[in-house]
């Protein structure tokens, strides 16, 4: 009987033993797969890095506006399938969180309202505004992010 | 240098507050150190919102405000360890185990935990260096709202702004206000602020079940404990990532540790009826150990919303296991506890009806719609089907995991911690039966809502499901031959 009680526990440390194996080799795997799976966080912080750049150029608080090339676009249904632009509307989705971290106490709103605008569009593509002339390009930090202000709200 | 000292102050505060509490009876001191870091934190973090809220700027180096916190707390601890004192008949400490005949057990299993300590700490600073802006619940909710706090100046509050809803404005602000003291502490805002408490909440879990266990089970099942954590489903990722999970499960674990142990230096007291007291079971804790248990449920309830009816969950179970000494004795056995919340939870009422906006889901759930969610049968079946998912699979240790731990060792029957064990475990089933209650009603997309949510939550209550099976099972150690 002693010896089944003996056996019960050395089944019982086995088995936390093997998922502490487990576990350990997960975080090696991990750390071999490293230097693909920092290439995402290493844009981000680029990104960070620009609107860091950006922030040096506003006053210490208030709104500011934020458009990308997504700015008004409501996707139907169908469009959600595409993997390609499912790709792409989150990468805009992290820029935008992104630039609310880093511009912080600034209220980062998804307009265009107040006085100061930032634009994060791919590079080459359209700025969007439409009465373009209303705002003046103040700061261009590279990869597509500028800070524009509109001239009639300063 | 200012960093440590922020750091170091905090632990200071909590570890008078800790002796103060522990006068009437010692707790392990693992246990203590762990409470005292976790206590100072919350503290300190009141000190420092009170301090916002009263001048509108943060302090330039908040030193004078925690030195002055410290010496208040100090001098109210000194009033309450002589009225402990005179209150109540010492209590003697856990008794210190002697070397077992089982002490190569124990020795393989603390090599082994110190090897598992050390893979896990690895992939916590893996995981953190892989995620320069860590994670998106510390981006977004966090380490966002402590950049208001440190940054803001007069326009701190500028974080309640309705266009950053998605920052979740309402959760309490334990977080964010010891990351953004810390910066004031250093002058700048320094990664190790987040991470450093990031380290001791993923770490301090396991510090506070282990401890505990092995108190009250023994060395060689405190390590298993501490173990059976460490490897637990998302406990280092959800530490590593800065979310707010891990200091709850902290706070949750520590919590009912002390309830557990103070429990048990109870039933040892002389004119306690001992093992099997027909009294208020775990709620014969000295009152002490309940004030502190109640402020570590507080500074839970200050972290994170999910946190408060976990701990409502745990005050509940408390008064229905106590209750056969009459409602009104097991009622009136809360008050230490009550005590203990009472700073916390006075800031989160102020925080939630002066200052922050309702919560979206509670809003939602106010709706009409909510009735035609819960006779919509089939909700049940993909909730049901998603806790089975939760705890049958072992990613890498389930609930089944546990179960076949138990029926290994077998239960270990000891009648001085029925009550504690009893309680924890009502406990567990009040809070399960809410989270499934809230899915029902839930106005988001429930597959959505369970995918992102539901492994999160069940980590809050991860730890105290460990301590619970430890706490029944037999020690290892006893099993071993006797030389």
């Amino acid at each position: 009987v002693n010896l089944l009680r003996i056996l019960r526990v050395w089944i019982a440390i086995a088995m936390i033993f093997a998922l502490a194996a487990w576990s350990v080799r997960h975080w090696v795997r991990i750390r071999r797969a490293v230097d693909w799976s920092l290439a995402r966080p290493n844009e981000l912080a680029r990104d960070a890095e620009r609107f860091a750049h950006l922030a040096e150029h506003l006053p210490p608080h208030g709104p500011v506006g934020y458009l990308n090339e997504y700015s008004g676009f409501r996707p139907d249904p169908e469009d959600l399938r595409d993997p390609q632009l499912l790709q792409k509307l989150e990468r805009a989705r992290d820029r935008l969180v992104v630039a609310s971290y880093v511009l912080a106490p600034h209220v980062v709103l998804a307009d265009r309202e107040a006085r100061w605008t930032i634009t994060s569009v791919p590079p080459g593509a359209a700025v969007p505004f439409r009465e373009a002339a209303a705002f003046a390009l103040r700061v261009d930090a590279g990869d597509g992010i500028a800070l524009y202000e509109h001239v009639e709200r300063r | 240098m200012t960093t440590v000292l922020g750091f170091a102050l905090a632990v200071a505060i909590g570890w008078v507050v800790v002796r103060a509490c522990a006068a009437d009876a010692p707790l392990p001191l693992l246990l203590r150190a762990v409470c005292a870091a976790g206590v100072g934190c919350g503290a300190t973090s009141l000190a420092f919102l009170g301090w916002l809220q009263l001048e509108r700027v943060p302090a330039p180096s908040p030193w004078p405000l925690d030195f002055a916190l410290a010496a208040a707390l100090a001098i109210v601890a000194l009033v309450v360890r002589v009225a402990l004192r005179r209150a109540s008949t010492p209590a003697p400490a856990l008794p210190e185990r002697a070397r077992t005949a089982a002490w190569q057990l124990e020795l393989l299993l603390a090599l082994a935990l110190v090897a598992l300590v050390a893979g896990c700490a690895f992939g916590f600073a893996l995981l953190s260096r892989l995620e320069p802006l860590h994670g998106s619940d510390s981006q977004v909710i966090w380490n966002f709202k402590a950049r208001f706090l440190f940054r803001g100046g007069a326009h701190w509050l500028d974080f309640l702004h309705p266009a950053l809803a998605a920052s979740h404005p309402d959760y309490p602000l334990l977080l964010p206000a010891s990351v953004a003291r810390i910066w004031a502490y250093a002058g700048e805002e320094t990664e190790v602020a987040s991470l450093g408490w990031a380290a001791f909440f993923t770490f301090g879990t396991v510090g506070a079940l282990g401890a505990a266990i092995a108190a009250l089970r023994g060395r060689a099942a405190g390590c298993l404990a501490a173990m059976a954590v460490l490897v637990g489903p998302q406990h280092i990722s959800v530490g590593a990532s800065q979310m707010a999970d891990a200091p709850v499960a902290f706070f949750l674990v520590a919590a009912t540790a002390v309830l557990v142990c103070g429990a048990r230096t109870a039933a040892g007291r002389p004119g306690v009826a001992g093992p099997g007291v027909a009294g208020p079971g775990a709620a014969a804790a000295g009152p002490g150990h309940l004030v502190l248990a109640g402020a570590l449920l507080g500074c839970a309830a200050w972290t994170k919303n999910e946190a408060l009816p976990c701990a409502g969950a745990l005050v509940l179970a408390r008064i229905l296991i106590a209750r056969r000494s009459g409602w009104r004795a097991a009622l009136r056995a809360q008050v230490p506890l009550q005590l203990g919340m009472a700073p916390a939870l006075l800031a989160l009422a102020w925080f939630k009806l002066r200052l922050a906006p309702t919560n979206d889901l509670v809003e939602g759930v106010l709706s009409a719609a909510t009735l035609e969610r819960i006779v919509a049968w089939e909700r049940y079946a993909t909730i049901l089907s998603a806790f089975a998912d939760c705890a049958l699979t072992p990613r890498p240790i389930g609930m089944l995991f546990l179960l076949g731990y138990l029926l290994l060792l077998g239960r270990a029957r000891d009648p001085r911690d029925r009550d504690a064990a009893r309680m924890l475990g009502l406990a567990l089933a009040v809070v399960l039966a809410g989270i499934f209650a809230l899915y029902v009603v839930t106005p988001r997309g429930l597959a959505w809502h369970l995918s992102t949510s539901l492994g999160r939550i069940v980590q809050q209550i991860w730890p105290c499901a460990v301590l619970l099976v430890f706490l029944v099972a037999r020690d290892p150690a006893a099993a071993w031959p006797r030389s």
